[in-house]
């Protein structure tokens, strides 16, 4: 069980999250969901003691440090491997680092991508880095794996199928945190909804009852965001007036 | 939620040990190769301004003919005394000190994050780092020593003094500025000095931010490096400067709050 | 095993309700019989690209309904003897003419002209 209480963070005197409360339990499939500036990539950090806040942030009742860090992994678009290193190596790396590496799973995973394996990693293609970035957070062993808008750059075919291949082998303890704004595509992977605005959750929900209410995704956030659909009728008939 | 508890439990102090060596076997990869293969050119080189200076004692195409009995001191000053070992090491020195300079900097630049995430402190990496830095200076130097023994061991063959060249060596490493300085036979203030340099340099090139200082260390430290024999003001003023350089190194391991920024 | 594998997935309606749906016109049609295996949830998620949870409440209903059966842990069956599949016949059959009624009362048809409507199509279609 992940708890995060009264999560605060500022820069420089703004306040980037405020007070966010949410505990996220094992095997949960969650999406993070937030315009750009909510404060989702902060968030994630914090989680990982990347960066100093307020609060409290607990991992099975413990604090995150040292010695439990590696039960958490992150794949963000802001690479974090060796570009001098190959896939192979890295796989050592942390097989001999964590101690938890997931040896099949890096295998099938290597070849559903279609990675080579003894290339260096600087000669990857952006959207290779993608993927070999979510590899590695998926096969490093942790419980709670968080990703950051893991796939820009890679087409929507790979990514489909590459949520297939997920929910294929996600093992019912392990917990998927994943900040996107593919909300339409993400929409059926997820098993709650978690809604970032301003530094504060707006919405959390669960997927089911959503459907059960009769609402998608998208719908449901416009409704949070007090979106006004007729914004664009407003704005059309004042210009094409004046034209 | 038990499965969880149970890794982190059988992690442990096994887990540390196997921790450490991948954070070893990291700095390794990015480096070591590279620098066998200045250490390897090195060598190559410094055999080549061998094979040249004594070639100015070959008679009728026979190396060291010309080294008459009872003047082979001389012939070895003046082969070992020439001016190509010394540029030599210090351009070997130079890329050494760089290529772990630069890996070591581009790991921190390039994977700060992650770095952050892994199960190893930034202190303890920066031990790491010196250390492993430590042990490439000393196997430079221990390189060059060996390539040197085996210089004179070919010197002392090819002037064919048998038996009685045992004492070669130590004029060598006595007599022979540069080779004292590499391996300072009875004298223990260099030693030392050899020793605070090593730890200096290894420990100005494990801190991120002191790429200036790394350079202006290792210009110091080669334009002190070869001194008379004893301590002369030259090597204690240079002592004086490494102490306060480690010192500053291992304080800079004392509790602090260090901020981390995004 | 019961293939998903003609499956698709509309974007009108709950997924778990497409799936029971998907079970049940195989189980009225005779294409899924007794004792078949039915997909484990983590497979049938993969394959759909769904969440479990939905995959788990879609068993669930199933399971309550007595359509299948599973023992923890063990795969999961169905349990379809003539009583079920004549249940569930007519309970699909009740719910497509009940929308086709309901589609032609919302266009003001008449009894007689809708029935004659559907005499008529269903003539030209020849076998049912």
């Amino acid at each position: 069980m992940l708890e995060i209480k009264s999560l605060g963070k500022g820069y420089y005197g703004k306040e980037v999250l405020k007070g966010i409360d949410l505990e996220i339990g094992e095997g949960e499939i969650v999406g993070l969901f937030g315009e750009n500036g909510a404060g989702k990539t902060t968030f994630l950090k914090c989680i990982l003691g990347l960066l100093p806040f307020q609060g409290e942030i607990l991992l099975d009742g413990k604090k995150i440090d040292k010695s439990n860090i590696g039960r958490l992994s992150f794949a963000t678009c802001e690479h974090s491997f060796f570009l001098s290193l190959t896939a192979s190596e890295h796989r050592e790396f942390y097989q001999m680092h964590f101690g938890t590496f997931r040896e099949k799973r890096f295998r099938g995973l290597m070849d559903f991508f279609e990675l080579p394996m003894n290339k260096a990693l600087k000669h990857y293609s952006l959207g290779q880095k993608n993927q070999f970035e979510v590899i590695m957070a998926l096969c490093q062993g942790a419980d709670y794996i968080l990703m950051d808008e893991p796939f820009v750059g890679n087409d929507v075919f790979h990514r489909e199928d590459f949520y297939k291949v997920l929910l294929g082998v996600l093992e019912p303890d392990e917990t998927i945190l994943l900040s996107t704004h593919l909300i339409g595509e993400v929409e059926r992977f997820v098993g709650r909804a978690i809604l970032l605005r301003g530094g504060k959750i707006v919405g959390d929900v669960d997927m089911l009852e959503l459907e059960e209410q009769g609402q998608n995704l998208t719908d449901y956030i416009k409704q949070v965001w007090q979106y006004r659909p007729d914004r664009v009728n407003q704005v059309l008939t004042e210009l094409t007036d004046e034209v | 939620m038990t499965e969880g508890k149970v890794r982190d439990m059988t992690l442990g102090r096994a887990g540390m040990g196997k921790c450490f060596l991948s954070m070893w076997a990291l700095l390794a990869k990015c480096s070591i190769y590279k620098i066998l293969a200045v250490l390897l050119v090195m060598v190559l080189a410094e055999g080549v301004v061998f094979s040249m200076t004594l070639g100015g004692f070959c008679v009728n195409g026979e190396l060291g003919a010309g080294i008459s009995e009872g003047m082979e001191i001389g012939a070895l000053y003046r082969v070992f005394e020439n001016r190509g070992f010394y540029p030599i090491f210090v351009a070997a020195s130079g890329f050494v000190y760089f290529i772990l300079v630069w890996t070591q900097r581009r790991l921190e630049n390039e994977n700060g994050v992650a770095l952050q995430r892994f199960r190893m402190s930034w202190k303890g990496f920066y031990i790491i780092k010196a250390v492993y830095n430590v042990l490439c200076l000393l196997l430079l130097f221990a390189v060059q020593v060996w390539a040197m023994f085996g210089m004179l061991w070919i010197f002392r063959w090819e002037a064919g003094m048998g038996q009685t060249g045992g004492q070669l060596y130590l004029y060598a490493f006595y007599g022979v500025r540069f080779l004292h300085c590499l391996l300072p036979v009875a004298d223990v203030g260099k030693w030392l000095r050899n020793l605070l340099l090593v730890a200096a340099l290894a420990m100005t090139a494990a801190r991120q931010g002191q790429k200036k200082m790394a350079v202006f260390l290792f210009g110091l430290s080669i334009s002190w490096f070869v001194s008379d024999m004893g301590i002369n003001v030259i090597d204690i003023l240079s002592g004086i400067v490494y102490a306060c350089i480690i010192l500053e190194g291992i304080l800079y391991l004392a509790p602090k709050k260090k901020v981390l920024e995004n | 095993m019961i293939s998903f594998e003609q499956f698709v997935l509309e974007d009108s309606g709950p997924i778990y309700i497409q799936i029971i749906r998907y079970m049940k016109q195989g189980i009225a049609a005779g294409t899924i019989g007794d004792q078949e295996e039915i997909p484990s949830r983590r497979a049938l998620s993969a394959l759909l690209g769904v969440n479990p949870n939905t995959i788990q409440k879609a068993y669930h209903m199933l399971e309550e309904e007595g359509v299948i059966s599973s023992r923890s842990g063990a795969k999961s069956y169905t349990c379809v003897d003539d009583g079920v599949r004549e249940r569930i016949r007519l309970e699909l059959l009740a719910g497509d003419t009940q929308m086709w009624v309901k589609a032609m009362k919302g266009l003001a048809v008449s009894k007689e002209e809708a029935f004659a409507l559907a005499e008529e199509i269903w003539e030209r279609w020849g076998e049912g």
